[in-house]
């Protein structure tokens, strides 16, 4: 499943289901719960497009957390401290945390994090972008949907992009349904097989 | 992390989570349990204990994922497991479901007949997951168990390890289904018959997930493993 997706690495059991039972209120986000850094492979299975990692910030892992920072790219990458004070390797995370603070600050910078990627807050689309979608719900390609509008294929892919952002719906199928429940097209004008 | 055991009641399961009673049910369990443990229901039930609590508390603890101990399980137990799956999704799950959003559609008012085509979706999105789960139990299993028990007569040795690729395709569109309701029904609708076809659809959902994550982080990687040491 792509989406959001919570990563919590700590040897204490305690702390990680803590955190998670926490964090578990934001509702339609993953989070696996992981007691070392040698079990975090498993991300490789699971690509998602938005990472928040929870991790000791331990000097006793300073390895693995530097291979982890060169690994995650944009991802967020969260160090948690036993209190405020000792906080080594401060430059590899984005945040450090200390097991003290109120865990509404847990759940406030999740939700900030996971929000800034939802831009609109509006599901209303364009007329540009009804005009695309009605393209897309009839089959055509990215290239077809271009030069029927006079646009650069780069243009029709940000289009569907914020169509995708702002319906919440991804597949060729569900936006093809999407458009006909909005009488955007009419269900006569799509192929049989476009749902397949 | 607290784990089900052996010596737990089989009772002790349904009663702290009832999500299980499909899964116990999937192993061949039957109901009647008295106050006989776990391991006492396996072995009469010849299943295989180990793999039976792998699998329940992988299902009960949702933030965890005993990789390592899954991956040291036959692949024939996986393999049978992930058959017995697929059974309760075609026999259970998807006509469930189908029925479901058949009464939601019908209880919307005639002039949204638009609507109808959310139970297009969802028959499109049937058929193309049971043509997969086909194509898993026609192809993907009997390779896997041919290469278990009889590797030497094992010819092929170009197995796709992307075949579990469409599982995101698939996984998509699931959650395509939820936004399309939640977000776009109109407002006339049985709400009784809505709030049981979101629980349906909610804890199939749940459920697919830990089978496909079964399919690609256990059952592919040992069909890698065996198709390296078997050489
Ligand atoms: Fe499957
Ligand atoms: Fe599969």
């Amino acid at each position: 499943m792509k989406g959001r997706t919570i990563i919590i690495v700590h040897p204490f059991d305690l702390v990680c289901r803590g955190l998670a039972g926490v964090l578990e209120e934001l509702q339609g986000i993953r989070i696996l719960c992981f007691s070392s850094f040698s079990e975090i492979k498993i991300v490789e299975h699971t690509p998602a497009e938005n990472l928040l990692l929870f991790v000791p910030a331990d000097c006793r892992y300073a390895d693995e957390l530097l291979e982890l920072r060169t690994h995650l790219g944009e991802h967020c990458l969260v160090g948690l401290t036993a209190n405020k004070t000792a906080a080594p390797h401060q430059k590899v995370f984005d945040h450090v945390f200390s097991l003290d603070d109120p865990a509404s600050e847990f759940v406030g910078l999740a939700e900030s994090y996971f929000r800034k990627e939802k831009t609109s807050q509006n599901d209303e689309l364009t007329n540009r972008e009804r005009e695309v979608l009605r393209l897309i719900a009839m089959g055509h390609t990215n290239k077809i949907i271009a030069d029927k509008l006079f646009i650069s294929t780069h243009t029709v892919i940000s289009h569907r992009k914020n169509i995708t952002e702002k319906l919440g719906i991804k597949s060729i199928p569900g936006l093809t349904v999407y458009a006909i429940i909005q009488k955007i097209i009419g269900p006569g004008e799509i192929s049989p097989d476009q749902l397949l | 992390m607290q784990e089900f055991n052996e010596n737990d009641k089989m009772l002790h399961l349904v009663q702290t989570n009832h999500n299980l009673l499909p899964v116990i049910h999937r192993f061949g369990i039957r109901l009647g349990f008295g106050n006989r443990k776990v391991g006492e229901l396996c072995s009469e039930y010849q299943v295989n204990t180990a793999f039976f609590l792998a699998i329940v508390n992988t299902f009960h603890h949702k933030h965890s994922f005993p990789e390592e101990r899954l991956l040291s399980f036959s692949p024939l137990l996986i393999v049978d497991y992930l058959r017995k799956t697929h059974d309760y999704y075609i026999h259970s799950s998807l006509p469930q479901i189908e029925v479901l959003i058949h009464r939601l559609l019908q209880s919307t008012p005639v002039q949204n007949s638009e609507m109808k085509m959310i139970g297009t979706f969802y028959l499109a999105y049937k058929k193309k997951l049971l043509k997969h789960i086909e194509e898993e139990e026609k192809v993907v299993f009997p390779y896997v168990e041919k290469l278990v028990l009889q590797p030497e007569t094992v010819e092929d040795r170009s197995f796709d390890i992307n075949f579990e690729k469409k599982h995101e395709h698939v996984d998509l569109e699931l959650d395509d289904l939820k936004n399309l309701i939640l977000k776009y029904m109109v407002p006339e609708y049985d709400a009784l018959v809505c709030n049981k076809l979101m629980d349906e659809i909610y804890s199939f959902e749940k459920d697919i997930r830990e089978h496909s994550r079964m399919e690609d982080v256990i059952l592919i990687p040992q069909v890698v493993h065996l198709l390296k040491t078997a050489k």
